[in-house]
């Protein structure tokens, strides 16, 4: 079968899917204004699924920096303060890479370059996910480890040493591990398919 | 005022030339609904991309990229895309009644199951070919040089030639 003969039948196949599904102004005035707002309740939505966790993390942060950090004193209400302001800014950062990411710009570039900025995008914001991601982590444990040595922290030097020892493998043994996970879940499989297109596009154009 | 003048004069040129919306759909979703659903996007994007066009390229050219960068690009649900079979919508009957004496109804339907084996860049190349669009034209919606156009072109036919065969074969 000659496969130029397809033109013709996808020609009959489109006019025959323009006779059914045609649109008037008014139809596509309409769609525009709904699913204009329909975009930015899903953009809304992702985002508060997501940033579900670290909000549900304030109230906690707050119980347990005002419970149990009694031994240092007042200190313990700008210690609060200070990592709720922390997740709040990671929280920042995160309905921003949303935007970028779910309502990209520059719809009309060439495909192989709106691929690149797309992939690029994804993989800065993916990395930039997991290095707030293990400094948060790091700065909860280290700030935890010295308010438990708050009253003599150089006679807790030796703990405090190994307790960090500690922390540096859980970071690598579950942390780490962990927050790539949850990235590569969410994003991997797109971020996956993106470079795979790309690959494709830029291909060299060498005979078979 | 400027804003509402503008919209105006989008739509009308959307109803102009929405045709190359569906057909984009029809290519990448075989579900009406999704169809549907990929069409409103693509329009949505075309709307948020619209200040941005400043006529240096075609308008059809211009709306190719947005439509593709959006169906390719853009977060969508993998399941949406599902592909064509025998028993889905008889395609063939719909496709072939101009060419019915030169292209059987079975050769549609293999046809149609080839080209939903193609990878998603490879149905936008094709795609661009089979609406007659130069290879200038298929460069410059793709990124692409019109060299590796015209390679892709013949390695798609190819491959959709061995498809086909597989398929008729019954593989």
């Amino acid at each position: 079968m000659d496969i130029d003969k397809l033109k013709g039948a996808w020609k009959s196949y489109t006019d025959r899917l323009e006779e059914h599904g045609s649109k008037n102004t008014g139809e596509l005035r309409e769609i525009l204004s709904r699913k204009s707002e329909q975009s930015l309740r899903k953009l809304r939505k992702n985002f508060l699924i997501e940033a579900g966790i670290n909000l549900a993390a304030i109230p906690m942060v707050l119980v347990i920096v005002i419970n149990q950090f009694g031994q240092v004193g007042d200190h313990r209400y700008y210690l609060s303060g200070l990592l709720v302001l922390l997740l709040l800014a990671f929280l920042g950062f995160l309905y921003n890479s949303y935007i970028k990411i779910y309502r990209y710009e520059h719809l009309d570039y060439p495909l192989e370059q709106k691929l690149e900025e797309q992939v690029e995008r994804l993989r800065r914001f993916m990395k930039n996910y997991a290095v707030i991601g293990y400094i948060l982590y790091f700065i909860v444990y280290i700030v935890s480890l010295l308010v438990s040595a708050y009253d003599n922290v150089t006679g807790e030097l030796p703990r405090l040493g190994v307790g960090l020892l500690i922390g540096v493998g859980l970071f690598f043994v579950l942390i780490r591990p962990l927050i790539r996970y949850y990235l590569k879940r969410l994003y991997g499989r797109h971020l996956d398919s993106l470079i795979q297109y790309l690959k494709e596009l830029n291909e060299e154009t060498r005979v078979w | 005022m400027e804003e509402s003048r503008q919209k105006e004069e989008f739509l009308a040129l959307i109803s102009e030339h929405q045709d190359l919306i569906r057909k984009v759909a029809a290519m990448y979703y075989k579900n009406q609904a999704d169809q549907e659903d990929a069409f409103q996007e693509i329009l949505v994007n075309l709307w948020k991309a619209y200040p941005t066009f400043r006529g240096e390229s075609k308008i059809t050219t211009w709306m190719y990229r947005v439509a593709l960068n959006t169906v390719i690009s853009g977060f969508r649900k993998a399941s949406n895309r599902v592909h064509r079979n025998r028993s889905d919508v008889n395609i063939s009957d719909e496709l072939i009644k101009p060419d019915r004496e030169q292209v059987s109804s079975d050769d549609i339907d293999v046809l149609y199951q080839s080209i939903d084996r193609l990878t998603d860049i490879e149905k936008a190349v094709i795609m661009l070919y089979m609406e007659e669009k130069t290879y200038d034209d298929i460069a410059e919606i793709m990124g692409m040089t019109r060299t590796n156009v015209g390679v892709k072109i013949n390695r798609i036919k190819k491959k959709l030639q061995k498809l086909y065969k597989e398929l008729a074969n019954g593989y």
